[in-house]
């Protein structure tokens, strides 16, 4: 693998047999060809053929399942073979993203193991009748099995299905104190409990439904430290996962989870499961919060002031909490609990945050009748999910199969235009090179679809261009500029969310509705920073703010017609996204059609 | 010649490829286990193996016991006024072993496959190398104990495996490995495991359980440290072994004239196990989620490792994997055998021509790097994975790491082995510093290339495209690597110790067996045995072989009736 001419050849021909369905024929040549090579002195021999080795049993058992199909040689796409009814989980080999917001936003179902995958069963059809039905059948089940005079644990592991329920045995008569209703099992009532689709699923389980969940989970904790291990394996997936989809409202639940499974010792692992993983994060969110509600907290006092409602007034910092705890909390709270920002009062965080950046100089230069404006704008404080794999790390050789560069080839096309291949990406930017073959290799590891690969690619390059475009100068600066206004429109008669998403990040989900011509500029300015070498990883460039004369505000005004409050509110990065979204789009369309002396420095900010 | 050898927590052996057979063999006493047990006297005496464990009943300060757990650290062991680490007291073990073959076969052995916990770390492996190298052995490789086992088992009738699980559960370690074996080649799919856990456990637990009970007036705390952790364990260890046989225990200690005791039944001592049983689920669902192998598709769970014994673990792995595990392999034996057979492989034997065994890396070998968050913070002590776990070895792999600032004029390596996503939750291994030509940040790349080979020895190389320059290390732990100097000092000090002459090994275990027993009973017992001890001390100082074989006979009868009686 470290010798690129290994990764055409086929695995039959390094074997020195046919393509063959039987694996004794693999295995037999396999060990032929080990034996006769001495494995430490010939390290990448040795790898080379494990590797045909296990491409070829793959391929086998391909071959095995459609005896009639063409005989599928080493470059070709090996299916998703989920070939045994019950696979066993996959090895997570790459490390999830940052971890804000809901399950379903991070749990991605590109990055989606195949195990989890055949669990995420629409939530929706998991309605009151649905559930009825399923219980119904889960009492019938259980008698049956019972009068077969097999014990509860005896229900074949194949016949159960993960999200329904990892509990058939036990209790079926109605139990009270469980809260179960007759026929129903502590994993159905769990999943009832936490169920994201329920009318009340916005609020915490109430005193009464914890107590019940409380109970469900211990009788399901319990039957798992019975069980054996596969069994055991198949219910820490399933609570994994509905607890992960239940959140927040599964909160109280995790710690008892936690202890059951060791999950606390796996989440801090790099190849942690995504649920684990997400589980670790949320419950350590949690742990903070508890802790935090203790008056004697450190961060106590600068806590209940962010989550009032409201602004904080000028004399906020008198009685209160003191400035630096607040930021404290703040940059804490943003860099190990994102998900806990949602606690706080947005205007009130605004508030504190200004007053150690803005306020000042805005007080001062709002009495001059220049009626200019500061606009500060922290290009990388999006927090949303960032999906590359960005670390100075990467796997330069990582084993690639010809679907791999086979979509790495189709993305470069896709993202640069025709006429570039993935070689001129290497040359001119490796680690964005690096960056889209991992990702890929992530992609295909998942099983995920290839027009979707190929669009997580062009919104990549689209989020560097947008993003390493402020750094430019001279005429690409413009064209970069002029760009962004495309894109910022294009992304306007999506949402207005999806309009400010782009405007702060560069990134947004889905692809942007541009026209063909518009979509060959954004191709061709992305490939001539490929070949200024400016397509790296963006950096964070700290704040720019500028000046912006009266005369650029008048034109806002009259573009948006929104009032001068609503305006000055929007490039103080406040009020509602729409605002924004039409003050930025204003504010660059008058700048560009601007020669005056600040015009890049207005621009830089945008 | 090579020999294989199992250097066990509690227990080693050694084993000798020979006539197409491993073969264990005995040692002075005639035994095919020696207890690691060492046991030093003020004037240079050393005791190995059950002496060495009957003087830690009577000589607790001079005498030291699953040192194996403290391998790869600087805690050292006072025996006899003077420190020992725990590679010397191995090496002391490992010496006796030498002899042992050395008696069998009239030639002193000079090379040797030592076996390993899967789990060892780096450390702990060097310092095993060294142990080995402190007794006058060249170590030809270190192979993991699971591994040697699976060898051994699947070389019973050398027929196709389909995989099998070797569940190994020893006095300090636990490790489980996936193993599957066709065509003569003995493949390892995954090992897992944990390093801190093993029969020793077992025994605090119910030292802990029993001690309260036993001593509700707290004598036991007012005893030196050593004396009482001697105490207890003895105790314990006697304890866990009736309760393998029936299903209620007597704990007793003696303090001087004082005999402390109380009933264990087995339902207490699984209660209070069931933090321990619950850590060997763990490495399982590892190992086999790493090879997605599902564990009903295992076609045999092999125990090996003393521990496996207990009742309480072997409920345990039949509740874990729905079925009884297959004990046809002898717990205690295979490891060594399996050392013997890779002995013989190393060595190019004939009969094991057609044999093969390749295994895996057990753990992720990587560097630490930093990055950018999304706030722009730098984020240090992220470890970035090289060598994942469980990959089949020997492996080379590489990966590219950039520079971060602008005009960065060298790159640090952190070279770490873990699972955890931070450095500080990984073993670190060393350290390495390139100078790198200042640019910008991130135009400087440098490669980084792992080396892992068949003993587990990780080497490293790191090479800067930009100016062609390259730098090389082999991986020495930082602070306990001794020089060339060092090394030949504590060699020295283990040679000047006074060794029994092996044609006395029989007279001087009886002598301590019998010293342990004196401390292990009162009253009229007591003293009756002090008055054997008098009689046999006689016998050997009239220097009379028939005397003295005979004194040994009866006094070696009288103590098993004793013995018999009951535990303690």
């Amino acid at each position: 693998m470290s010798d690129a001419s290994s990764q055409g050849r086929h695995p039959w021909s390094l074997l020195g047999i046919e393509p063959t369905a039987e694996a004794s024929v693999i295995r037999k040549a396999y060990a032929e060809r080990l034996k006769a090579m001495d494995v430490d002195n010939d390290v990448s021999g040795y790898a080379q053929l494990r590797q045909a080795r296990d491409l070829a049993l793959r391929l086998a058992r391909v071959m095995g399942e459609t005896p009639d199909s063409d005989v599928p040689n080493g470059t070709e796409d090996v299916p998703n073979a989920t070939e045994r009814p019950e696979p066993a989980p996959p090895r997570w080999t790459f490390a999830a993203p940052a971890l804000p917001g809901a399950w379903d936003e991070f749990a991605d179902p590109a990055a989606r193991p195949l195990a989890t995958q055949s669990l995420s069963t629409k939530p929706g059809e998991l309605d009151a009748s649905t559930m009825l039905e399923r219980m119904a059948w889960a009492a019938a089940a259980a008698r049956d099995t019972e009068q077969g005079g097999v014990t509860g644990a005896g229900i074949p592991l194949t016949t159960i299905d993960p999200f329904t329920a990892p509990l058939l045995s036990g209790s079926f008569v109605g139990d009270d104190a469980l809260g179960l209703r007759p026929g129903e099992t502590p994993a159905e009532r769990l999943t009832i409990l936490l169920d994201p689709e329920r009318d009340n699923s916005g609020e915490p389980l109430s005193e009464t439904e914890t107590r019940q969940a409380t109970r469900a989970l211990r009788a399901i904790l319990d039957e798992a430290t019975q069980a054996h291990v596969s069994r055991q394996q198949q219910i820490e997936d399933w609570l994994a996962e509905i607890l992960a989809r239940g959140w927040p409202r599964s909160a109280p639940l995790l710690e008892d989870a936690n202890q059951a499974f060791g999950w606390e010792r796996e989440w801090s692992a790099h190849d942690a499961r995504p649920a684990v993983q997400f589980l670790g994060a949320r419950l350590r969110g949690y742990r903070f919060q508890q802790n935090v509600l203790q008056p004697d907290h450190r961060f106590h006092k600068a806590w209940n002031e962010l989550v009032k409602p409201g602004k904080a007034g000028p004399f906020r910092m008198l009685g209160g909490p003191a400035q630096s705890d607040v930021d404290a909390l703040l940059r804490g709270v943003r860099k190990h609990f994102p998900e806990l920002e949602s606690h706080f009062a947005p205007e009130r965080v605004a508030s504190w945050e200004s007053g150690n950046r803005l306020l000042t100089g805005l007080l001062v230069l709002l009495g001059i009748l220049a009626f200019a404006i500061v606009v500060a704008i922290a290009d990388s404080s999006n927090p949303s999910p960032h999906p590359t794999h960005d670390a100075p790390a990467s796997e330069m050789q990582a084993p690639q199969s010809g679907e791999v560069s086979d979509v790495v080839q189709a993305s470069v096309v896709e993202a640069f235009g025709q006429g570039r291949d993935a070689s001129w990406l290497w040359k001119n930017q490796p680690d964005l090179a690096q960056t889209l073959t991992s990702n890929t290799l992530m992609g295909v590891h998942a099983g995920t679809d290839r027009g979707a690969m190929i669009d997580k690619a062009v919104t990549l390059v689209r989020m560097r261009s947008y993003l390493n475009g402020r750094k430019l100068s001279g005429e690409l600066f413009e064209t970069a500029m002029q760009l962004r206004l495309v894109q910022l429109q294009a992304a306007r008669e999506q949402s207005a969310h999806a309009c400010r998403q782009m405007s702060d990040s560069g990134w947004l989900d889905g692809a942007l509705p541009l026209s063909p011509e518009q979509r060959a500029k954004e191709r061709a300015f992305a490939a001539r920073l490929v070949e200024q070498h400016a397509l790296g990883m963006p950096k964070p460039d700290g704040q720019h703010s500028a000046m912006i004369p009266g005369e650029l505000i008048g034109k806002i005004l009259k573009s948006t017609k929104l009032g001068q409050n609503d305006v000055i509110a929007a490039l103080n990065g406040k009020g509602s996204d729409a605002h924004r979204c039409a003050v930025t789009i204003a504010l660059l369309e008058a700048t560009l059609d601007w020669t005056g002396s600040n015009r890049r420095d207005i621009l830089m900010t945008l | 010649m090579l020999i294989g050898i199992d250097l066990g927590t509690t227990n080693s052996a050694v084993a000798i490829w020979r006539d197409g057979a491993a073969g264990l063999v005995p040692n002075a006493l005639g035994d095919l286990l020696t207890p690691s047990a060492v046991s030093i006297a003020r004037d240079g005496r050393v005791w190995i193996g059950r002496a060495a464990l009957d003087r830690l009943a009577t000589h607790p300060e001079d005498t030291a016991t699953s040192f194996k757990r403290r391998m790869g650290t600087a805690a050292n062991a006072k025996l006899g006024g003077k420190e020992y680490g725990a590679e010397d007291l191995s090496a002391l073990v490992l010496e006796a072993l030498v002899k042992d073959v050395e008696a069998l076969t009239g030639e002193r052995p000079t090379e040797a496959v030592i076996t390993v916990p899967a789990y060892f770390n780096d450390r702990q492996r060097k310092a095993t190398r060294r142990a080995g190298e402190l007794a006058g052995l060249s170590v030809r490789r270190l192979i993991n104990e699971p591994t040697a086992a699976a060898l051994a088992f699947g070389l019973q009738d050398k027929g196709d495996r389909e995989a099998f699980l070797v569940f190994d559960l020893g006095g300090g370690t636990f490790d489980v490995s996936v193993v599957e074996m066709f065509e003569g080649i003995v493949e390892v799919r995954a090992s897992a495991g944990d390093n801190r856990l093993g029969g020793d456990d077992f025994d605090d637990a119910l030292a802990a359980l029993m001690s309260p009970r036993i001593d509700p007036e707290g004598k036991l705390s007012a005893l030196p440290a050593e004396r009482r952790e001697a105490l207890l364990k003895r105790a314990a260890e006697t304890c866990r072994r009736a309760l393998s046989a029936a299903s209620e225990a007597e704990f007793a200690v003696v303090i001087d004239e004082t005999r402390l005791a109380a009933t264990v039944s087995e339902t207490e001592f699984e209660a209070a196990c069931e933090p321990l049983l619950r850590r060997l689920r763990e490495p399982v669902v590892r190992a086999l989620r790493d090879c997605a192998i599902d564990a009903a598709e295992l076609s045999d769970v092999v125990l090996v490792g003393g521990a496996t014994r207990m009742p309480v673990v072997r409920r345990a792995i039949t509740r874990l994997f729905g079925r009884f595990p297959n004990s046809s392999v002898h717990p205690d034996h295979a490891v060594a055998l399996g050392a013997a057979i890779q002995a013989g492989l190393a060595g190019r034997d004939a009969a094991l021509d057609e044999i093969r065994i390749t295994d895996v890396c057990p753990f992720t070998l990587g560097i630490e790097v930093a990055e950018r968050d999304g706030y722009g913070g730098l984020q240090r002590g992220l470890f970035s994975p090289i060598i994942e776990r469980n990959t089949a070895v020997p492996v080379s792999r590489v990966n590219t790491y950039s520079t971060l600032s602008d005009n960065q004029k060298k790159l640090e390596f952190g070279i770490y082995q873990g699972e955890a996503r931070e450095v500080r939750g990984n073993v670190k291994l060393g350290d390495m510093t390139v100078p790198v030509p200042p640019r910008a940040a991130g135009e400087i790349s440098v490669e980084v290339r792992f080396s892992y080979d068949s003993s587990g020895l990780l080497e490293i190389d790191v090479h800067v495209p930009e100016n062609g320059a390259s730098r090389n290390l082999v991986i020495v732990d930082e602070e306990d690597r001794p020089d060339r100097k060092e090394l030949d000092q504590r060699r020295a000090a283990l040679a000047r110790l006074k060794h029994h002459p092996r044609e006395e090994a029989l007279h001087v275990a009886l002598m301590a067996r019998a010293e342990r027993c004196y401390e292990d009973h009162i009253g009229d017992l007591r003293q009756m045995i002090g008055h054997w001890i008098t009689q046999f001390a006689g016998a050997l100082d009239s220097q009379d072989p028939r005397r003295i074989t005979d004194a040994r006979t009866m006094l070696a009868t009288r103590l098993d009736e004793i013995e018999s009686v009951g535990p303690l």
